[in-house]
């Protein structure tokens, strides 16, 4: 693996808390001293921010595919009447 | 040829579980709801929201419950309503719930929505895969298969590629840090 990646790898590692004492160590001395290391450690964490987001919406979308299919399938016409008879005013 | 094994994460996909969960909890929900005087479609956020922060809590390997799988919906369906009516929280529900997922003590206060709309459709094989890795929990055997790679070894190397190249696209397209801090 390139080196890029192999930092990728150790930013995850100390992110994730996979680091053994010395290692955290060794990489928090690196953090201080290589101001691109401490970006992309700030931006590495976005990224696992933004997937979990990605992550969250797509679950969404598969509920609200069971929400449509529930209330606009005819053959689910009395759980529809069900819920419906809550909001009648 | 090697033939893949494909495992589940879980006995359960999620679409299995909301499907079960609609039948059974939505009508305690919508109960709740419209007892709050809420609407139907305040009803469908607050459940769909608790769907999934149920589904992320049962995909922790800690955890049980006590009560059935349908009271404890409505009772964070509960909080949620309480948060996002009662507390002046605008725009709470589950972008705003705490999740315990792992980057929770790494995470500083970022606008991740605006995040990922920025990000739009940009590297989505990549989101997915690292979805697939973190949050669905699938072994890099499996991703290897799934994402037609011809090792775990190439996969395990794509991951880390996506992370960079995520990572990129994210400082790209910021202007500053604090466009991305509240």
């Amino acid at each position: 693996m390139r080196t890029s990646l192999i930092e990728i790898q150790e930013t995850e590692k100390y992110l994730l808390k996979e680091m053994d004492t010395p290692d955290r160590l060794v990489f928090e001395a690196r953090i201080l001293s290589n101001p691109l290391l401490r970006i992309n450690l700030f931006f590495q964490q976005k990224v696992y921010s933004v997937v979990e987001l990605y992550h969250r919406k797509k679950l969404k979308e598969e509920a609200e595919i069971i929400h449509r299919r529930l209330f606009d399938d005819p053959a689910k016409k009395e759980f529809q009447e069900t819920i419906f008879q809550f909001f009648k005013k | 040829m090697e033939v893949l094994e494909m495992t589940k994460p879980k006995a359960k996909s999620p679409a299995q579980l909301f499907e079960r969960l609609y039948e059974t909890a939505f009508l305690p929900v919508v109960k709740y709801v419209s007892k709050m005087n809420g609407s139907f479609e305040d009803s469908k956020d607050i459940f769909q929201d608790a769907l999934v922060i149920y589904y992320e809590k049962s995909q922790q390997p800690d955890f049980s419950i006590t009560s059935s799988e349908e009271a404890y919906i409505v009772g964070i369906a509960k909080n949620l309503w309480i948060k996002k009516f009662n507390r002046d929280h605008k725009n709470s529900s589950l972008d705003h719930f705490e999740s315990e997922i792992f980057v929770d003590d790494h995470t500083t206060k970022v606008n991740d929505h605006k995040l990922l709309q920025l990000l739009g459709s940009t590297g989505k094989k990549c989101m997915d895969l690292l979805r697939a890795f973190y949050y669905e929990k699938l072994p890099m055997r499996n991703i290897a298969g799934v994402f037609n790679y011809r090792s775990e070894h190439s996969a395990t190397v794509q991951k880390y590629k996506c992370i960079e190249k995520i990572r990129e696209t994210i400082k790209t397209k910021s202007i500053s840090y604090e466009d991305f801090t509240d």
